[in-house]
């Protein structure tokens, strides 16, 4: 029987045009109306090293990058060593050979394809369309779509010049003929292409600097730093369309200083970074607390603590997103599950931003910022924007003055009357330094207080499932994903299990956690991340007693492993 | 600009009638000088010597007077608004039918110095020495009296509604006045 | 910053004074610097509600609540970044910075060079005691070594740097410098720096009675020197070998330098107009860019 959910997966050296053939794949499966979920690691180096880009590829919708590869194509020795003991039976293997660099052992029932990549480019006089040479072959023994692949190909060459695309094409014919002469001996087989539906194709990062434009922001002031730099590029090439403006401040500590002055002054202003960058925020964003401004911080986590490992996936910083100021700082925290949460939470981490008037905190992850994805289109007119209350220019204006709902009313700089102070000291109604104990905790119930909404006014959780289960899992950010495709597979191996998944993480959502619990005999908390962040505060906040999985190699889970899991504990 | 009379001898010159807004005399011995009837408002002095000065008359709104010496001077009819004595030394002055209305004495030698008719509402006195000084006549309106001798002053025919003060109020009983108010305190940040 | 696009008044000194009331301690110079920022304020005619005027903490960074305008007292040593994001997002505004030497030049000191190299359009009034005086007495970037203070009680080890020197090679476009007993020229320099489209820097000398018993105003009387007639604020060798003196016992006072140059928001303008940006773009042609 055919297989048509399956994930290839492009490895070699960097430079070789491992990340461009993934990226035709999945553009021509996205155009041929697949849904597709990507996956890539980088080499730590700038130039040359270990480069893998995993395409997975679906007429269904697709939560995560999958368990392994079933199709493997490397393009040297190395590729072939750091997968290898991933060749398991039924697996197809396209290897660079003969003449490149490697003589494989093809174990017991994998399917093999020697090719030979390099020699034909070598044949073809330039060593670059090597990766042509490799996408004709992948092309015609998985029936990825051949004409939305060479539609790409013409999208992408053309304006390099005709000869630069036939050259390129003829590459590619090249290598369909190799392995057609080889002949079709495994499985797996992208499916037929249907219509096209109305998607984007974007990585997480892409899609938070989309967010972040579709959000109405103005102001963004950006630091280097990895996993997150991809935001403020595409940020960089779009901000000023819409009369905005992108600064690279000299540390994130002047990052989120620059977003306070800009906000303060009006405007929807945002910064991403990772952890070391959002360490470095800390006191900035207790005055964001205090002074109550809007600021949103996107954290991009990576692997930890100090320089710990940046290119690597982790959900670490769960701790710092909630408790990283010193003092009682209120903030709100949100993590992403996929790139398609990356563009609206986004949008809606603004608008939480602007009507609560604090910081607010999105987290997202390694593995989701170079993820790519087949998202619905969003469509700008549906995108709802919540402005700050401002003083309507009646009265004498307090800035910090009580309210029902402890949100008081800004004043733009330049409204007539409207002069006040943003101030990082305690102070009273007026802005007026003020450190009586009955202010000071005054003051600090309208902050936290103020917050008391905040689960009516996104959605806090999701559920998978219905009725009693013998295990609940609870999952956040982007092992969300692969905990919906194990519970798919485990409830129809007949097994009763239920997921949970907040995306809104601090006020924590405890009446939530505490009804899905009730409906589950086991609570199971997979995260990726040492300690068990998210495990922690569950037991901190709730009465829950979850069993913690975790685990912290750099790596996402895959389903198989949640699945395991489940049985073992069941 | 305003005139700078800074880091100057001065001493017994008679400059009546002049205009001299904004003047900043820091640093200067100016010792017996005649300024009466002169347009002083908003006079910088830091640290200098203006004792025995003759103000009488001068307008001296929001003035500035930092650690200068300015014993026995006299202020007769003045304008003196708003105007600061920081950590002066105003013994014997005198200030007779003054308009003082919000003047800040903070930490300043008033010993001896003679009110009488004087506008002083708002005015803080906060910290200064007030042995002997006499409020005649004075509206001391939500006067600033905290960490003063005022005990130790003499006060006749006064209003002192709102005046802020710890414990109990030196003048009669039939004086109405108030307890210490909201201050805006600054510590440590 | 430039006052030309800000909306003009004809308020006098007095009315730029906040109801907060004035707490520094008797004999401090901040009185005669902020004596002469309202004295500035007024004579460029700025309205209050068009000034924001921002500082991080310390004594001087107190300011800010004295100053009838929307204000931030932000955190230490990052006025200077709150000031630059405030600034781009209202280039139509007055940014006025205010803060002392150790906010500025130690927990701060990672930021003004890029203010300055980027020619971030403000006036940055830095109130120059050599010591931390909000917390009783510390030795500061620009403390003499022969100063004894809380954590230097043998002198100092460290040589002050020269903040002068220190804006003049980063590049800001307005640096001047004064003390604090002449306030009318600290007030003609402060409204200079408003009115100069750019980073305007002026250092005052300014004498702390409390803890920096050798800085008194008589050291300062005899340690200014007028810059001369002569000079041209132009030629930045010349204000160089002038705010050089400064480590020679003479320290200029008045105007050193002023050049044109475009500033941050300007320099973003043209981006904007680059890519013909409209408040009302067309969403759709930035998504379009993302589909497979």
């Amino acid at each position: 029987m055919e297989k048509k959910d399956l994930v290839i997966r492009i490895a070699g050296e960097g430079g070789e045009g491992v990340i461009s053939t993934g990226d035709f794949i999945a553009a021509a499966c996205a155009r041929a109306g697949q849904e597709v979920y990507t996956f890539k690691t980088f080499p730590a180096e700038i130039k040359g090293g270990y480069a893998m880009y995993q395409v997975r590829t679906s007429l269904d919708p697709l939560f995560n990058q999958g368990d392994t590869f079933d199709i493997l194509c490397a393009f040297n020795g190395e590729a072939y060593e750091v997968n290898r003991h991933r060749l398991v039976p039924g697996t197809a293997f396209v290897y660079d050979y003969p003449a490149g660099d490697f003589e494989p052992e093809i174990p017991d029932g994998v399917i093999a394809y020697p090719i030979p990549m390099s020699q034909t480019a070598k044949d073809m006089k330039s060593y670059r369309s090597k990766n042509m040479v490799a996408l004709g072959a992948l092309s015609a023994l998985f029936n990825i779509n051949e004409k939305t692949l060479i539609e790409v190909l013409i999208d992408k060459f053309k304006s390099k010049g005709p000869e630069n695309l036939s050259f390129n094409l003829e590459a590619f014919h090249k290598g369909k003929e190799l392995a057609a002469a080889l002949g079709k001996k495994d499985l797996w087989r992208v499916a037929d292409p249907v219509p096209a539906k109305d998607v984007l194709i974007i990585s997480g990062n892409d899609a938070v600097g989309l967010g972040a434009i579709l959000g109405g922001i103005r102001f963004y002031s950006a630091y280097p730093i990895t996993p997150a730099t991809e935001i403020a590029k595409f940020v960089a090439v779009h901000i000023p369309k819409v009369m905005g403006t992108l600064i690279q401040a000299e540390d994130e500590i002047a990052s989120i200083s620059q977003v306070l002055g800009a906000s303060y002054a009006g405007k929807r202003a945002m910064t991403a970074t990772s952890g070391p960058g959002l360490s470095l925020m800390g006191e900035m964003l207790g005055m964001a607390s205090m002074s109550e401004t809007p600021v949103l911080v996107v954290d991009v986590q990576r692997g930890g603590p100090g320089t710990g490992m940046p290119t690597k996936h982790e959900q670490s910083d769960l701790f710092l997103a909630i408790h990283g100021s010193h003092g009682d700082a209120p903030r709100i925290v949100m993590a992403v599950e996929d790139v398609g949460d990356c563009i609206h939470m986004t949008v809606e981490a603004l608008n939480l931003a602007e009507h609560y008037q604090c910081p607010v905190i999105l987290l997202s992850d390694g593995s989701l910022a170079f993820s790519t994805q087949t998202v619905p289109a969003p469509k700008p007119g549906a995108v709802k924007i919540v402005e700050r209350k401002r003083w309507d220019g009646t009265g004498e204006y307090k800035r910090y003055q009580a309210s029902p709902d402890g949100i008081s009313p800004m004043a733009d700089p330049g409204t007539p009357q409207g002069m006040h102070v943003a101030t990082g000291l305690e102070h009273g109604p007026a802005g007026a330094p003020n450190h009586s104990p009955p202010n000071h905790e005054a003051m600090h119930r309208k902050r936290f207080g103020k917050l008391k909404t905040v689960v009516d006014f996104v959605a806090p959780t999701q559920v998978d499932g219905e009725g009693q289960a013998d295990v609940g899992i609870i999952a956040w950010g982007s092992t969300i994903g692969v905990v919906r495709e194990a519970v798919a597979r485990l409830r129809a191996d007949g097994i009763k299990v239920k997921g949970f998944y907040p995306k809104l993480m601090y006020p924590m959502p405890v009446a939530h956690y505490e009804a899905f619990a009730a409906t589950c005999n086991k609570i199971l908390v997979p995260e990726v991340n040492f300690q068990g962040q998210l495990s922690h505060f569950i037991r901190a906040e709730t009465a829950i007693m979850p069993i913690s999985m975790t685990i912290c190699g750099g790596v996402p889970f895959t389903p198989i492993q949640i699945m395991n899991k489940v049985r073992e504990i069941l | 600009m305003d005139a700078d009379l800074s880091f100057l001898e001065l001493v017994g010159l008679d400059f009546s009638g002049l205009a001299m807004a904004g003047a900043n005399v820091s640093g200067s011995h100016v010792r017996g000088c005649v300024f009466a009837g002169c347009d002083l408002s908003g006079l910088y002095v830091q640290e200098s010597d203006l004792t025995a000065c003759d103000f009488r008359g001068s307008v001296l709104e929001e003035a500035f007077f930092q650690k200068t010496a300015l014993e026995g001077s006299l202020f007769h009819g003045a304008d003196l608004r708003w105007a600061r004595f920081l950590l002066c030394d105003v013994r014997r002055g005198q200030f007779v039918d003054a308009n003082m209305e919000g003047v800040h004495f903070m930490d300043a030698q008033l010993d001896g110095a003679c009110f009488e008719g004087v506008t002083l509402s708002d005015a803080v006195l906060r910290g200064s020495s007030l042995t002997g000084v006499r409020f005649v006549n004075c509206d001391l309106r939500g006067v600033d009296f905290r960490k003063t001798n005022f005990h130790h002053a003499d006060y006749a025919s006064i209003l002192a509604e709102g005046a802020l003060f710890y414990g109990k109020p030196p003048w009669g009983g039939d004086v109405a006045a108030g307890g210490a108010a909201e201050m805006v305190i600054f510590d440590g940040e | 910053m430039s006052i030309a696009a800000v909306k003009k008044t004809t308020l006098k000194p007095k009315d730029y004074k906040s109801d907060v009331s004035v707490v520094w301690c008797p004999g401090c110079g901040h009185y005669g610097i902020l004596n002469a920022i309202y004295r500035a304020l007024s004579e460029a005619g700025v309205d209050p509600s068009q000034l924001i005027s921002i500082s991080g903490i310390g004594c001087s960074s107190r300011s800010p609540y004295f100053i009838n305008s929307y204000k931030m007292h932000t955190l230490h040593g990052r006025a200077g970044p709150v000031a630059t994001g405030a600034q781009l997002a209202r280039p139509d505004l007055a940014i006025l910075v205010l803060g002392g030497d150790g906010d500025g030049f130690s927990i701060g000191g990672g930021h003004m060079p890029h203010m300055a190299r980027k020619n971030v359009d403000m006036t940055y009034v830095l109130f120059d005691n050599g010591i931390y005086g909000l917390t009783k007495g510390q030795y500061s970037p620009t403390s003499r070594p022969e100063m004894k203070a809380y954590t230097t009680p043998y002198g100092g080890p460290e040589e002050p740097m020269n903040p002068l020197l220190y804006m003049l090679t980063y590049g800001a476009t307005y640096v001047a410098q004064a003390f604090a007993g002449k306030p009318s020229v600290c007030a003609e320099l402060i409204k200079g720096g408003l009115e100069h489209r750019g980073f305007s820097y002026i250092n005052i000398y300014s004498q702390c009675p409390s803890f920096n018993k050798i800085d008194t105003i008589e050291f300062y009387r005899d340690l200014v020197e007028a810059v001369p007639k002569d000079h041209d604020v132009t030629d930045l060798g010349a204000a160089i070998n002038l705010a050089r003196q400064s480590s020679e016992g003479r320290a200029p006072m008045g105007l050193l330098y002023k050049a044109d140059r475009p500033t941050l928001d300007q320099r973003m303008h043209a981006m904007v107009e680059g890519v013909n940006g409209r408040p009302d773009y067309d969403l759709n042609q930035i998504i379009d860019l993302n589909r497979p």
